[in-house]
């Protein structure tokens, strides 16, 4: 099994379990449990023609570290990290960004993508609108989803998947 | 039995103080290499021996740097609070810990069943939760209600120009059409047929201008609510169809140089302002030939563009005033016959869209005039070379 680590971050309340329950179970409760510590899931991503399967470890964190969990035993050999953000709160877009640049800077060279969430709560076609200038110059990709409908959910881990491969991570 | 004697003591007094205040608990040995060699307890018995333990315990991945560079002398590597899903089966939360077990490289795991959350703990992450959310639904209603406001003033602004305008700048057509009917009756009254008609003639022409007057203060007044969205648009193309529907008298020549390169931006808007001074050169030149030139220059994030011509020019104390509403500065003695409202379309159109305008221009040196533009716009493609075309 070729496991790699890929952390789950961002603000309390984004919907980071959400995501990966998503991902993993393809279900979605609208009943909030706050995440205490780390929920680690795996995710199993099939061969394609161009790569590998790799399995996901993923780390679902608990919103409550904030950029302390850089210092945390969780962030260990994590091979990428994927920062979750809410659309319907954009102070949480800000959070994201300062977690993504912490990331690159506790972990270089590692894979980092952001994760623009609940995009259910607004007007698809109008979503840059909704987060203004908060990600422009964006570190790493940003990718909007939605864990109630799971629009773009796969994707993002599978394209993490890929890079991970990609990069030799 | 497996021997544990070169583990250091302190270490093990903690796991084993951790083991005694918790009620489940596994133990098991690894190698140096991960490898299940011994195990013991409840929490332990989904490890197989002789197997990886992150075969089973999934949140080892990752971490055999940081256990080969364990002392153990030193404190464990602790991961607290974290539970498996899919995996061990052990339970809801477990705290994991990872003893360096001597200089041989083996290692102690002890499993530890997490302390349950309160129900205070949880209730308060979730109350946590509900006044983030709660505060950010405040703060994106304050941004609205800002921006509302900030609209309204714009609205109020507007109104008041349009109020003056109108009570001001149309009272002249409106006199013009009472006195014109009061010359045809008196015509008509006195018997001078080709009089009236000629007084029915230009009150049709002045009645005509009126309507043109409020169309155009009616576009005026909607302009900068106008919801354009930028898209690529081809420069040097949209010049050209200007030019070719562009009315203008014989004599007069336009150059089009520099560099149009393809770009994206509100494309309605800059043919509006390219148009309405291309327009605006013409129509107050006071001579019957002349000439005017459009250049273009592509920068990082702006398309500079100037429009020059060779008209009478515009005397310094009036480089604002020209972009009031029905604003008509004389040209020559020439009759104009505009509604004064191009310049102030192209103030209105450029604020709008975050663009910047110069008037470059003083009579008291020279003849001409040059609208200098500064279009925010994202290059799409690569800048064509300089050219220059004469029409």
């Amino acid at each position: 099994m070729m496991g790699r680590k890929v952390m789950v971050i961002g603000e309390i309340g984004v919907g980071k379990s959400s995501l990966v329950r998503r991902l993993v179970d393809d279900r979605f409760s609208n009943e909030y449990q706050p995440t205490l510590g780390a929920d680690v899931y795996t995710y199993r991503v099939p061969e394609t023609e161009h790569a590998p399967a790799v399995t996901l470890i993923l780390w679902d964190t608990d919103g409550n570290f904030g950029e302390t969990i850089f210092t945390h035993v969780y962030m260990r050999g994590a091979a990428a990290a994927l920062v979750v953000g809410d659309i319907s709160r954009p102070a949480t877009l800000t959070a994201m960004r300062a977690l993504g640049r912490g990331f690159a800077s506790a972990c270089p060279g590692r894979y980092l993508a952001y994760i623009v969430n609940k995009m259910d709560l607004v007007d698809a076609a109008r979503w840059p609108d909704a987060v203004g200038g908060m990600l422009d110059g964006a570190e790493a990709s940003v990718t909007a989803t939605s864990a109630l409908t799971g629009d773009n959910v796969r994707c993002v881990f599978h394209d993490a998947a890929a890079a991970i491969v990609r990069r030799g991570l | 039995m497996i021997d544990i004697e070169p583990a250091r003591l302190p270490p093990l007094v903690d796991a084993a103080m951790m083991l005694a205040r918790r009620g489940a608990y596994g133990l098991a040995w690894l190698d140096a290499d991960l490898v299940v060699t011994g195990r013991f307890g409840a929490l332990a018995d989904a490890l197989e021996v002789g197997e990886p333990a992150a075969a089973r315990l999934p949140a080892l991945i990752g971490l055999e740097t940081a256990l080969a560079g364990l002392g153990c002398e030193h404190a464990p590597l602790s991961m607290p609070a974290i539970a498996m899903h899919g995996g061990a089966g052990l339970g809801p939360k477990v705290d994991v810990s990872l003893y360096r077990h001597g200089p041989g490289g083996a290692y102690l795991l002890v499993i530890a069943r997490a302390l349950d959350p309160s129900e205070t703990t949880v209730s308060l992450m979730r109350e946590m939760r509900l006044r983030l959310i709660a505060e950010a639904d405040l703060a994106s209603k304050s941004a609205a209600l800002a921006t509302a406001n900030a609209e309204l003033a714009l609205l109020n602004r507007d109104l008041e120009e349009f109020a003056a305008i109108v009570t001001h700048d149309l009272k002249a057509p409106m006199r013009a059409l009472r006195w014109l009917t009061d010359d045809v009756e008196t015509a008509l009254a006195e018997a001078r047929p080709a009089d009236a008609r000629a007084a029915l003639g230009e009150l049709r022409q002045q009645s005509a201008r009126l309507s043109m007057m409020l169309v155009d203060l009616f576009e005026y007044a909607s302009l900068g609510r106008c919801a354009d969205t930028r898209r690529t648009i081809d420069t040097g193309r949209l010049v050209a169809d200007i030019l070719a529907s562009l009315p203008r008298p014989e004599g007069f020549t336009i150059t089009v140089t520099g560099a149009w390169p393809v770009i994206e931006t509100f494309k309605a808007p800059l043919d509006l302002v390219l148009r309405n001074l291309l327009a605006n050169a013409i129509e107050h030149h006071d001579r019957p030939a002349g000439h005017i030139e459009i250049s273009a220059r592509a920068g990082p994030a702006h398309l500079h563009m100037a429009v020059s011509d060779d008209g009478p020019g515009i005397p310094r104390s009036h480089h604002e005033a020209v972009f009031q509403p029905y604003t008509r500065l004389a040209s020559g003695g020439q009759a104009s016959t505009g509604t004064g409202m191009g310049l102030a379309f192209v103030k209105r159109t450029v604020d709008a869209v975050g663009a910047s305008m110069v008037v470059v221009s003083d009579p008291s040196v020279r003849r001409g005039t040059t609208f200098e533009l500064a279009w925010p716009a994202e290059m799409a493609g690569s800048t064509p070379e300089q050219a220059s075309a004469t029409t």
